[in-house]
């Protein structure tokens, strides 16, 4: 499942480059996470309980990968994501553009859902990816401004 | 480590077939396994945990819902009605003996939520067509009769 | 036979063949109904499954010592199962015998779904929780998940002890096929037909408590149907005997074959009320039972040729089919010769041969589902009748009517040996078209033309076979040692002279409680209501055979023969009684409302009270030698003889009720919507033990196939991603997706059942055939591109009536 978009973020650019590179921050922004994030550098784990409806919110066993970067131009992130029925994979890029204290950002990547959500990732899985990117994103927003 | 979701529990009153029972619950219980758990009514029973069965379906202050669709802490001072109340001074009432005239149930699974979907439907509307009757039952799924039978049942039950 | 004075026995009713009120109604309707989640035992432990989220994938590790932190929590990983267990046993021979399956997944997990770890906490709650904390690291591996895929060069090899993804196969040939095709008029061949993947998804989903008793072993209250097969699988692979198993049923809410094959489940449970020394609770969450209980066999048939004479003799057919079971054989392969009960399905096709593989996919496991493996091969061969119809320009009617066994052909034996009892087919069509009102809608069918509506008509006709011979086992392997069949029950009189029967079956809707007492009422000269009936399994104290459980069309000749033999047993005890009582001779005495009556005496008589207090408590009245107990068990036996497995040929059934169904249907050319406008159904499972209960059972039959035909799939992606695990996706048929069915009966009566009856309940899938004939009869209105799939949403629809030419169709004539 593709997908992307862009977003403007009221953060400079540098700020943002920190926020998304630092494991920390960027599991504080990310709503469903319930337990602090472990790992240093380019690969740390978060347990995160995303909400998915009718489906509650099961617990997933989240990491995150640094693939590869240019500092303060663009990063590509892997996840990869499991628990007790379900398992999410994911790869995707983000470049940030602009001056000044709002940051640009465009992503894209490849979204793919096993198990119990795979059917829920058919009918809703983009609006839902999408709607977390987003949520990350105003989060980030709103810590930085 | 536990990292287990922290629980808020709430005590909440409700009355169930004229029971009034106080029960604490937590916050993300559904209101069918407080029913099915914490009293033990059993016929209250699930079929698919989404909404899309109706197995779990009792009247809440009189209006039909899916039990597994609400909350127990929503539940909090409501009305709530199971097939239990159905029959009238222990007698089977005229829907349900309408059911067994004709054949309208076999395993009985979705029968309580049936016969309280059929309830609510009359209620609302006391001579229904048979578009009328397949529509107000699309909520429950039925697996074993076609729902031949049902609508056969509901409609006697309305002309009587 | 009256006698001269007292009882006239002629003039008693007969309970058979009335629609008597249903015993289980009582409490089904006022909720009270006991189920497999409504069993719960103080200290009881709840398990949640960790499943594998994909559909292949090694195992690279488990690690279950975060959810075992928390309080109260037992696990058991399949590195334990291997331990405690051998692998479950296989039906088939080598190489498909090879396999092993166990009740949790080792290294390898092979269908999405497929358990890998069991948790079990103190609440339901904290064992989710806890089996979210089970780390276990995947590694994914290429899928497979179609038919023609696995059996491809390079595909992914799912078992590497079996050494192949054909689990099974034979050739099965009888008659002249090759001969047939060479001197045939017209052949007509069809690349491909496809019977698609779908569950009859009981409402209730499995569900069982089980405590362990060091002594005496397991008890299991639950809702499997059909205990003794499981029993079968669980004694040996948890290394003991089957006496240290108790079933108990009660309650089932829906099973329709799905709840067979519960067995690993419940032996997972087994293994942790063992481990813990605790009761052991377990319900399934419906997404877990469309992903990883059972579903229906998908079939795929290849190369299909068909000899057809100029007349329209139809003189058989060729075919290599492929029988998609999942990932594990469990049941199978029995379903690869389940279908040749029914070989030439109801025509008089002579020259048959079936090149039937099973295989294994990356898919859930099959279990036999409503119709098992015959409504697959029953689709089939109506789907050839009718493109043979279409393409060499037959009317359907006719051309199904000149090829119909015919009704002073019964009993007719089939080109495999299996004997047909008896049946009326031409008079069945002949009264559904009348029913339907065919002549007009075929003049309504021309007017529509042109409207932007086409109206279709379709025929199908099927068998339900019944009181199947397990001697088939032996044509996929001749080792197996079961043939025959039977069933169980017990026949007594309770202290106060009430009449109870105890039944060996597993009752998930069928009404046996109600028939069962119908027929030991005109036995024994009481009323039904009379009649306590214990139905349920209950293995500890109730009656069995290996036999026992509730599936495959057969009630009415085993289990209620079960019921006629034991209260003839009875009445024998009864009639002594009251012959040495009444001092009279055994052949005077006669059971009739409620007491024994001497036929030439009105003033001798003996209410069953009074009379079976004298066994029961005042026995010293009785005479010295004469020996009863009121409590009779009898094991009905139907007349089968094992076939000959060299061959392939013999009796695989004893009876074979029919049903033809006839539909009309709206198709909008726009969008491919398919609206049903008519739909009937005629029903012949011979005598009729309770016509309410007969159309019951055909309704609901005929609203599953429906739904399968336009609703109903079970679909994976190519990494073995099952998309339909909920009703969201799986839309299970609703009030409004299927019409009204108006229906009606003949009865021809089966010589060789006790009672007449046929077994009945399956339906044969009839509305896969008729729907998909009607489609056809749509399809021609256009470009005549053949229905293919018995599976037909919109989008089929209307990809169908946009197909130019006739892809996959090749008739050639001499």
């Amino acid at each position: 499942m593709r997908v992307e978009g862009s977003s403007s973020v009221q953060m400079s650019r540098s700020d943002l480059w920190d926020a998304l590179t630092d494991p920390a921050a960027l599991s504080r922004a990310l709503s469903a996470t319930v337990a602090p994030a472990a790992g240093e550098g380019d690969r740390w784990e978060v347990i995160i309980r995303p909400s998915l409806g009718s489906l509650g919110r099961p617990r997933l066993r989240a990491t995150f990968e640094l693939v590869d970067q240019q500092p303060g131009e663009w990063l590509r992130i892997r996840m990869h994501a499991i628990g007790s029925e379900n398992v999410v994979d994911a790869e995707g890029e983000a470049r940030l553009s602009g001056d000044g204290q709002s940051t640009e950002v465009s992503w894209e990547g490849d979204v793919s859902l096993g198990g119990v959500i795979g059917s829920v990732g058919q009918r809703s899985g983009r609006d839902l990816v999408q709607a977390q990117i987003d949520q990350v994103l105003r989060s980030l927003s709103r810590a930085g401004a | 480590m536990s990292t287990t979701q922290p629980q808020t529990s709430t005590q909440i009153t409700v009355t169930v077939d004229d029971i009034e029972y106080q029960r604490e619950v937590e916050a993300s219980d559904l209101l069918v396994h407080f029913l099915r758990d914490a009293l033990q009514l059993t016929q209250v029973v699930v079929g698919c945990d989404t909404g899309n069965c109706g197995a779990c379906s009792v009247l809440w202050n009189g209006r039909l819902i899916k039990s597994c669709m609400m909350l127990a802490v929503q539940a909090d001072g409501a009305e709530i009605t199971t097939v239990a109340s159905l029959a009238e001074d222990g007698e089977l009432s005229g829907l349900q003996e309408s059911f067994s005239e004709n054949h309208a149930l076999q395993c009985g699974y979705c029968t309580p939520g049936m016969l309280l979907a059929a309830r609510s439907l009359l209620d609302r509307t006391p001579e229904p067509s048979e578009d009328q009757i397949r529509r107000g039952i699309k909520g429950n799924i039925c697996r074993c009769t076609g729902y031949v039978n049902i609508v056969r049942a509901i409609q006697a039950a309305a002309g009587s | 036979m009256s006698q001269t004075t007292g009882i006239d026995v002629a003039e008693q009713q007969e309970w058979k063949g009335q629609s008597t009120d249903r015993k289980e109604d009582g409490r089904l309707l006022r909720g009270e109904g006991r189920f497999a989640d409504d069993w719960n035992r103080p200290g009881q432990l709840y398990v949640h499954l960790v499943r594998s989220p994909y559909g292949h994938a090694r195992v690279r590790s488990v690690d279950v010592s975060e959810a075992e932190e928390l309080s109260g929590v037992v696990t058991l990983t399949g590195s334990e199962v291997r331990e405690q267990t051998d692998p479950f046993q296989q039906l088939a021979p080598p190489p498909g015998g090879e396999m092993r399956d166990y009740c949790l997944a080792g290294d390898r997990v092979r269908f999405m779904g497929e358990p890998v770890v069991a948790v079990a906490a103190p609440t339901r709650r904290l064992a989710r929780d806890a089996a979210e904390l089970v780390r276990v690291d995947y590694e994914p591996l290429e899928a497979v998940t179609t038919a023609e895929g696995t059996v491809a060069d390079g595909a992914p090899l799912l078992h590497e002890e079996v050494g192949t993804n054909v689990a099974w196969q034979r050739t099965f040939d009888w008659g002249d096929i090759d001969g047939a095709l060479e001197h045939a008029d017209h052949v007509v061949s069809i690349d491909r037909l496809h019977f698609h993947r779908f569950s009859s998804t009981p409402l209730e989903a499995s569900a069982a408590l089980v405590e362990y008793d060091e002594g005496g072993g397991w008890t299991l209250h639950c809702n499997n149907q059909m205990p003794q097969f499981a029993v079968m699988f669980m004694a040996p692979a948890l290394r003991t005997t089957t006496a240290r198993f108790r079933y108990v049923t009660k309650d089932i809410g829906g099973g329709f074959g799905i709840k067979i094959t519960s067995y690993p489940y419940l032996t997972i449970l087994c293994l942790l009320a063992r481990k813990a020394r605790r009761p052991i609770k377990w319900t399934e969450w419906r997404s877990e039972h469309i992903m990883g209980s059972a579903h229906g066999n998908e079939r795929t048939f290849l190369d299909v040729r068909v000899p057809v004479l100029d007349d329209g003799t139809i003189l058989g057919f060729d075919v290599r089919a492929l029988d998609d079971v999942g990932a594990y054989t469990r049941y199978e392969p029995l379903g690869g010769v389940i279908w040749s009960q029914v070989t030439p399905g109801c025509y008089r096709f002579r020259n048959i041969r079936v090149d039937y593989s099973t295989v294994v996919t990356n898919k859930t496991p099959a279990g036999p589902n409503r119709g098992y493996s015959r409504m697959q091969h029953l689709w089939f061969i109506e789907r050839v009748v009718d493109i043979v119809a279409h393409e060499l320009g037959f009317d359907p009617v006719e051309l199904r009517k000149q090829n119909y066994i015919q009704p002073d052909e019964f009993p007719y034996e089939t080109p495999n040996g299996c004997v047909y009892d008896s049946g009326d087919y031409p008079r069945m069509l002949d009264l559904a078209l009348e029913m339907v009102g065919h002549d007009d809608w075929r003049r309504r069918r021309e007017e529509a033309r042109g409207s932007g509506k086409l109206i279709g008509i379709g025929i199908g006709t099927t068998l339900d076979s019944g009181a199947n011979n397990f001697g088939q086992a032996q044509l996929i392997n001749p080792h197996l040692p079961y043939s025959g069949n039977g069933e169980m029950a017990n026949a007594r009189m309770d202290l106060f002279g009430e009449v109870v029967l105890t039944l060996g079956t597993a009752p998930q809707g069928q009404s046996h409680e109600t028939t069962a007492a119908q027929v030991a009422a005109d036995i024994l000269g009481v009323a039904p209501d009379e009649v306590f009936v214990r139905t349920g399994q209950d293995t500890g104290r109730g009656v069995y055979t290996g036999f026992s459980g509730t599936y495959a069309s057969q009630f009415a000749v085993t289990g209620l023969g079960a019921v006629q033999g034991a209260a003839e047993a009875l009445k024998a005890d009864l009639v002594a009684v009251a012959a040495a009582l009444l001092e009279v001779s055994e052949e005077d005495v006669v059971l009739a409302d409620g007491a024994a009556h001497s036929k030439t005496d009105p003033e001798k008589s003996m209410a069953l009270g009074e009379l079976v207090g004298v066994v029961h408590t005042n026995n010293t009245a009785l005479p010295d030698d004469l020996e009863v107990t009121l409590n009779r068990n009898y094991l009905y036996r139907p007349p089968l003889s094992a076939p000959d497995t060299e061959s392939a040929f013999g009796n695989l059934t004893l009876t074979y009720a029919a049903q033809l169904h006839v539909c009309v249907l709206e198709v909008d050319e726009e969008t491919g919507q398919v609206e049903i406008l008519d739909y009937v159904a005629v029903d012949d499972c011979g005598r009729r033990i309770n016509p309410m209960v007969v159309e019951g059972q055909v309704h609901g039959a005929a609203a599953l196939g429906i739904g399968a035909v336009l609703n109903e799939s079970l679909v994976y992606d190519e990494d073995g991603q099952l998309l339909s695990t909920n009703f969201l996706d799986y839309k299970a048929v609703t009030s409004v997706d299927v019409p009204d069915i108006r229906m009606t009966d003949i009865e021809s009566p089966s010589p060789f059942s006790p009672s007449g009856a046929k077994g009945m309940g399956e339906g044969g899938g009839t509305p896969l055939h008729t729907v998909t004939a009607a489609l056809q009869d749509v399809s021609a209105q256009r470009h005549g591109a053949l229905v293919t799939d018995t599976h037909n949403p919109a989008e089929t629809v209307h990809r169908l009536l946009r197909t130019e030419g006739k892809p996959g169709l090749q008739v050639t004539s001499n």
